[in-house]
């Protein structure tokens, strides 16, 4: 029954996986956008990736995988920026989305992270909905090529979705080293400890074999340094956000912003080695711009 | 007049039921019911030797109760009110009540003589409280037979109601007696216990009407034998709170954020439940004697599934006898109620190299300190950071046992002058031992 329901919804993934994959080509680029005004900076870096019309189709849902797990303030770089999210949902709907739904599992007791984060009211102001999945939200699926992670209890909504964003905060993490986003994931799935349990790093690299988001987002206007993933810790301003289809790519790139090399968050090195993506900054077009 | 009474106790029933069942929650709002008993608000006030604000909420029916006697019994008092409805249901009044003596006066004395003694005994006893304990229950998020124990009280006085209808209000119930007293002392006392022998019926075969005491001897001899009742109820105070102050150390139950210190707990909590019922992450549970004797049914934390959230204070608004202390939100989140050790043998970090460290992301204060061991990160709690939330318990992925795990604690601040941020006590004659 659920090897049915796997099946069935990875066959709608695929599709999405190959295009991906074509569309970042044989060299991966990622463009990474300078700035310090969120809206103007997502439209420049969407506008690179092939505009919002390539990813919205009318009438349809979009998914937002943001980073809501902490009851934390917006500038102590817990959480997925407010700005930023409120101009995603504002553009994704004048696209003409049927809806924008923003499923986020927090970490935090939710009212408190959805709160203090501040991204509940910013969902809520641009005409999203945003929700904590309960049990009956989840379906399980295989993921056929996962090492340690064979299988996992999905939102249904990340597994559905016609156009799905990934848009992480890039942070230190004690167990992981970096929440990035492949990381970022884990807010989707029921059972998180059993990665931790498992071989955190392999857990999360399996998983991304199996998600295929349209695009990944990386909020990296402040970054937080020590003490991730909850903090507060030590901030770092980079001002920039990250774009890019490839996720071992993206987050490669980001890992740099914490003075680190890609392969020293094992994440990405076993993402690498699997084939998820490219890893190998020297094979990565990073194209800079500024908004 | 019939109906206007009825309709009266249905009404009254109706607003009790809404306030304990919090159908409209207010911080603190589960609290006025008990706290509405003259009887609690005067027993915890003696036992703090201090008058807080929540015990204010006991004025007006210790007023009333000075000028109309027991008048609040069978007009406002909601478990009376079900009390009388349910004793008419089997029409059984042919018992004889002359044979029970007033209980509920002794009760009383050693509920206030204890208090005396700063360890007040039987507060479960209020009617008020027990009628607090069954609506509150439906308020629990996730229902388990735990968050219905406090409701049990009501149904044992269903059920003494339909053996002998009206014992208990008129017999037994301390808060009765209490308002039978100080209606005497009161200049308008309307039921007069001493001052002219009331004679009754051998048999009453009318529904009793509460409030009419008969007291067989004079005044003189009564007030002896109450004064020595007194005496005994500070005595056994006394002696109680010595033979439970067993130290379970870091053994014992966690507490919720501001319980007084354990054998003061023992008697002060009246175990209304209101408390458990007002806890959002629905951790507070009743204690089954795991603090040890005296510590049956009241509050104790578990943090199998969830924790005790940062943001919140909710328990520390909800106690009607200062069992729990009301704290401000940053003194709250200063309150260290545990101290949270990681088990080196079970933890996956230290034990199977995993890359875990569940307990660091998730503490809120950062006191868990990440040490490198075989080249992961391993968790290690600083003692003098850890508020004992549990949030590293309740999600350490470690199986069939937690690797970390939140001992007891004397609790404490873990800033300086947390005193300043505690809502204010209105007045303090003695300081508190």
């Amino acid at each position: 029954m659920t090897g049915l329901a796997a099946t069935a919804v990875s066959s709608v993934c695929l599709p999405r996986m190959a295009w991906a994959a074509s569309g970042s080509g044989p060299t991966p680029t990622i463009y990474v956008v300078h700035g310090s005004d969120p809206g103007r900076m997502l439209a420049a870096g969407i506008a690179r990736l092939g505009g919002w019309k390539s990813f919205v189709k009318p009438r349809q849902n979009v998914v937002l995988k943001l980073n809501a797990a902490w009851a934390s303030l917006p500038e102590q770089g817990g959480n997925t920026s407010p700005a930023l999210v409120e101009c995603c949902i504002q553009e994704c709907l004048r696209s003409g989305a049927a809806e924008v739904v923003v499923p986020e599992k927090s970490c935090s007791p939710t009212k408190d992270a959805f709160e203090r984060s501040g991204i509940g009211a910013a969902v809520k102001r641009s005409g999203g909905r945003m929700y904590s999945p309960e049990r009956h939200h989840f379906q399980r699926v295989a993921i056929p090529r996962g090492v340690k992670l064979k299988e996992a209890d999905v939102v249904r909504d990340v597994l559905e979705a016609p156009c799905l964003i990934n848009m992480p905060v890039a942070k230190s993490h004690g167990g992981s080293t970096l929440t990035l986003s492949m990381k970022n994931w884990m807010g989707s799935v029921s059972d998180r400890g059993y990665w931790h349990a498992h071989n955190l790093h392999q857990c999360i690299a399996d998983f991304s074999t199996f998600i295929k988001p349209s695009f990944i987002v990386v909020d990296a206007l402040r970054i937080m340094t020590t003490n991730g993933p909850q903090g507060p810790g030590k901030l770092a301003y980079p001002n920039q956000l990250i774009f890019g289809m490839d996720p071992v790519a993206v987050d490669a790139y980001a890992a740099t912003l914490f003075g680190k090399q890609p392969f020293d968050v094992l994440y990405i090195k076993l993402a690498h080695d699997m084939g998820i993506g490219c890893g190998d900054l020297k094979q990565v077009q990073v194209v800079h711009m500024d908004a | 007049m019939h109906h206007q009474r009825t309709i009266l106790r249905i009404g009254i029933l109706a607003l009790a039921a809404i306030v304990s069942a919090q159908v409209f929650p207010l911080f603190s709002g589960v609290v006025i019911l008990p706290a509405a008993s003259p009887l609690l608000a005067i027993c915890a006030a003696i036992a703090a030797r201090s008058v807080s604000l929540v015990s204010l909420i006991g004025l007006p029916l210790l007023v009333l109760a000075l000028v109309r006697g027991r008048w609040f019994c069978h007009h406002l008092c909601p478990t009376g009110c079900l009390l009388i409805w349910v004793g008419k249901l089997l029409r059984r009044h042919h018992f004889r009540m002359q044979r029970f003596p007033v209980f509920g006066l002794g009760l009383c004395l050693v509920m206030l003589g204890s208090a005396l003694a700063g360890f007040p005994l039987l507060l479960n006893l209020d009617p008020l409280v027990q009628f607090n304990g069954f609506f509150s229950i439906w308020r629990s998020t996730d229902w388990t037979w735990m968050a219905g124990l406090p409701g049990l009280g009501l149904i044992m006085l269903i059920l003494i109601t339909l053996i002998w209808p009206h014992l208990w209000c008129e017999r037994i119930c301390p808060l009765g007696a209490l308002q039978a007293l100080l209606g005497i002392s009161g200049r308008f006392g309307r039921n007069v216990i001493g001052r002219k022998p009331v004679p009754q019926p051998a048999v009453s075969d009318t529904p009793v009407c509460p409030g009419s005491f008969s007291a067989p001897a004079g005044r003189g001899v009564a007030g002896r034998r109450m004064f020595l009742v007194l005496v005994f109820g500070a005595g056994l105070g006394w002696v109680l709170r010595r033979v439970g102050a067993t130290d379970l150390g870091s053994a014992g139950p966690i507490r919720p954020p501001g319980t007084v210190a354990e054998p003061v707990l023992w008697g002060l909590c009246s175990r209304c439940g209101s408390c458990m019922r007002t806890c959002p992450e629905n951790i507070i549970i009743p204690d089954l004697g795991t603090g040890g004797p005296g510590s049956w049914l009241t509050p104790r934390l578990d943090f199998s599934q969830r924790y005790c959230n940062e943001w919140c204070r909710l328990c520390t608004g909800a106690c009607p006898t200062g069992a729990i202390g009301r704290l401000s939100l940053e003194a709250k989140r200063a309150l260290s109620i545990g101290t949270a050790r990681v088990d080196r043998t079970r933890c996956l970090a230290w034990n199977e190299a995993q890359y875990c460290m569940v307990c660091h992301e998730f503490c809120s204060y950062q006191a868990v300190r990440i040490v490198e061991h075989n080249g992961v990160n391993c968790p290690e709690v600083d003692e003098a950071l850890c508020r004992g939330c549990g949030a590293c318990q309740s999600h350490c992925p470690a199986e069939p046992v937690r690797a970390i795990m939140v001992h007891a604690r004397e609790q404490a601040s873990l800033v300086a002058k947390p005193d300043k941020s505690r809502l204010p006590t209105i007045f303090v004659p003695f300081k508190r031992d």
